[in-house]
């Protein structure tokens, strides 16, 4: 079984087969991921589309480093930010929806492994914070793209963001 | 965050992933880890829809494809052109680089020596119709073109491949010879008027490739218009005497001729026809 | 019926290619049995539609191909291998055969590329897909025509000599696909009887543009009952003998009295009506 790595190299060489596996791999998790920031079933396909061919056409531009994963939801979530630019659609809010329950125990504990204090810290934060440091250190975007993702003009994102950083900075002391 | 891979979300976890009820924040421990672990990537899969995936998969395919055509083949589909029309005319051997790069070291060459003695201009002049025609035969001879004993069972039709392969050769032939002679000295109409001739035999290599092969036809026609040149020039001693008004006109009703021919016969074209 | 010829004829130069043929074949593998310059190719390209003959008359799946119209309707039904696959070198297998796609009216991109994918997959050519013609071996370069010759699902395939150059395994895949579709008209030229016998329920054996037989391979055999017989050693007055693999000598010819007969094969029956020249030997008399 060959590697991501090498899968993605033999893409950058032209092998469209090697881009079938590394579809095969990836697109169900990025369809699933993207999914959970945007509702539009529709937008979702084009946008998982729109990936692998940039994933065809960039594959030499790979630095090597890190996770294909990585890489790939980078270029995921870039076309999601561009295509919901062109075409307002309904960003979801999963986390909005999700603002009234409360973590059950067994959450709570696991979380805790994950992430130790911080991940708790997170968790109470409000969701519009939470939204923006999930948008920004979890999915890797700038404040601008932050704000196209979210539907919020970029100064709120940095407000936010700076909100979210004290928040947790005090609970963390 | 980096992920920690001894750690893997179980079975519930990931169905809750995928239905959406679980939390913000397990649903961000997930994601981080299966950006690191494939395993778990397998996991998720049989989530989405399958054929979901392969609509998706076949819009990739089919965007690849779409892009991976030759640029001159996106550019004459831009132009309008057919895909079908488009792909037949760029397939052949004879409308790839070698054979006009072979065309333009002849016709530099033969500029050239014209530079330095006029009648070598004469020459050039005087063979330049026949390039067009060479190039005709070319298009679709069999022995250049291989493919054509698979492609004459096919349903495209067998006067459209030759007459779109053998035009545009032509027209590329002509407009390169053209050029070639504009460098003679003397003003434009009179080292362009072969390009009338040419038209002319041309079409007579069409219309008598209705009737014998495409080199036999070429042959033909080039030996009829060298007996034509000796004929015209012998008692003016003008080479060039073809060229004058007689030779123009001529070459008006050889074109004439030989599409009347070309659409009274143009079935015949089709090597399944009947003779 | 989907094909009939009758008293077809055709000369080149002054060979009789074919010389008065009546044929009618319908759904089923017919083989065409003949020795080199018999006149199959040319009746297969005939019937692919290629050629025209010089007289007489042919309908393929009810049309006539002498008519214009007709013939392209045929040839959207109809796959042709010819004896020589002329692909252009340059292309790899799949841009190839893509390309033959398009000729054959498959417009829709996406449709035309899962066809190609399936005809590719038919012939076992999945793995060299993107390489270069000019690479391919023989057999390989069969194969491609072959796939060419599958798009669209014809309801007539032609086939001039596909068996050739297959080893052992591809011919035994090639014959799964010819007889995969009992509704198709296949028709198929070969040198080996092995494939008759294991492909078609009719042979025709034609030689010197002629047809000497026409009929099932079964019985194609049974037409030589009683002229093969075995023996220790060769005998004259025997067409053609040669040393089997027991050691024995199989002949076929008369049959001197008191001969060990045997029970004929197609090969012996073929043998018979071409003669040696279908195998290039010497008659054993001198």
């Amino acid at each position: 079984m060959a590697t991501d790595a090498e899968l993605l190299r033999a893409v950058a060489t032209g092998d469209r087969d090697a881009l079938g596996t590394l579809y095969s791999a990836h697109a169900p998790w990025l369809l699933l991921r993207l999914s959970r920031r945007c509702s539009d079933a529709g937008l979702v396909d084009e946008v998982v589309q729109d990936t692998f061919v940039a994933v065809w056409r960039g594959a030499g531009r790979w630095d090597g480093r890190g996770e294909v994963a990585a890489w790939v939801w980078g270029i995921g979530i870039r076309r999601l930010v561009d295509a919901l630019r062109r075409r307002p659609a309904a960003t979801v809010a999963f986390d909005a929806a999700h603002s009234g329950t409360t973590t059950s125990a067994e959450e709570q504990l696991l979380i805790g492994v994950e992430y130790g204090d911080l991940g708790g810290a997170l968790t109470r934060l409000s969701p519009e914070l939470r939204m923006v440091m999930q948008a920004t250190v979890l999915d890797g975007l700038t404040t601008k793209e932050a704000g196209r993702l979210l539907g919020i003009p970029a100064g709120t994102v940095k407000t936010r963001m700076m909100r979210a950083k004290a928040a947790l900075r005090e609970e963390l002391v | 965050m980096i992920p920690r891979l001894d750690w893997h979300p179980d079975e519930g976890m990931l169905q809750s992933y995928v239905d959406g009820v679980v939390g913000p924040e397990l649903a961000a421990s997930v994601e981080t880890h299966v950006l690191a672990c494939a395993s778990c990537r397998g996991a998720l899969a049989p989530a989405v829809e399958p054929a979901r995936l392969q609509r998706i998969r076949i819009g990739v395919e089919d965007r690849l494809d779409a892009s991976s055509r030759p640029r001159p083949e996106r550019l004459l589909r831009r132009l309008g052109v057919a895909e079908v029309d488009a792909r037949v005319l760029l397939a052949a051997p004879v409308l790839r680089r070698a054979w006009w790069l072979a065309v333009v070291l002849a016709l530099g060459l033969a500029v050239l020596a014209a530079a330095q003695d006029a009648e070598r201009g004469a020459g050039l002049l005087l063979v330049a119709p026949m390039l067009p025609v060479l190039s005709t035969a070319a298009s679709y001879s069999p022995r250049l073109d291989p493919t054509l004993s698979l492609t004459a069972a096919t349903p495209y039709p067998a006067m459209r491949l030759l007459l779109l392969r053998s035009g545009s050769v032509a027209l590329a032939a002509t407009v390169l010879a053209g050029t070639a002679s504009l460098t003679l000295p003397g003003p434009a109409e009179e080292t362009l008027r072969w390009l009338l001739p040419a038209v002319g035999l041309t079409a007579a290599t069409l219309a008598l490739s209705t009737w014998v092969d495409a080199t036999t036809a070429a042959a033909a026609c080039c030996a009829g218009w060298l007996t034509a040149v000796w004929v015209a020039a012998h008692p003016l001693h003008d080479p060039l005497a073809i060229y004058q008004l007689p030779g123009q006109l001529a070459s008006a009703a050889l074109l004439v001729l030989a599409v009347a021919v070309l659409v009274r016969h143009r079935h015949r074209l089709d090597p399944g026809s009947p003779v | 019926m989907s094909v009939r010829v009758h008293d077809l004829h055709k000369t080149f130069r002054r060979t009789h290619a074919i010389d008065g043929i009546d044929l009618d074949l319908g759904p089923g593998v017919t083989g065409m049995l003949g020795p080199n310059g018999a006149g199959k190719t040319t009746l297969l390209r005939i019937l692919a539609t290629v050629l025209a003959p010089d007289a007489g008359s042919v309908r393929l799946m009810g049309g006539d191909p002498s008519r214009p119209s007709e013939r392209t309707d045929i040839r959207r039904r109809l796959g042709y291998l010819p004896q020589e696959v002329g692909a252009y070198p340059g292309f790899s297998v799949r841009e190839f055969i893509d390309y033959i796609a398009v000729l054959k009216e498959h417009t829709d991109r996406g449709a035309r590329r899962r066809e190609v994918d399936r005809v590719i997959h038919l012939v076992n050519l999945d793995d060299k897909a993107y390489t270069t013609i000019r690479t391919l071996s023989g057999g390989m370069r069969r194969r491609l025509g072959l796939a060419c010759a599958l798009l669209g699902d014809p309801r007539l395939l032609v086939l001039d000599e596909p068996a050739a150059g297959l080893d052992p395994q591809q011919r035994l895949r090639f014959r799964e696909l010819v007889t995969a579709d009992p509704s198709r008209t296949v028709v198929l030229s070969t040198h080996q009887t092995e494939d008759v016998v294991a492909l078609c329920h009719d042979v025709v054996v034609i030689d010197a543009g002629r047809l000497l037989f026409r009929g099932s391979p079964v019985g194609l055999a049974a037409s030589a009952s009683g002229r093969v017989w075995r023996s220790d050693a060769r005998e004259p007055g025997a067409t053609l003998a040669w040393v089997a693999g027991d050691g024995s000598t199989r002949q076929i010819g008369d049959p001197p009295a008191g001969a060990d007969l045997v029970e004929p094969t197609v090969e012996d029956a073929y043998l018979i009506l071409v003669g040696a020249t279908a195998l290039d030997l010497e008659p054993a008399r001198a």
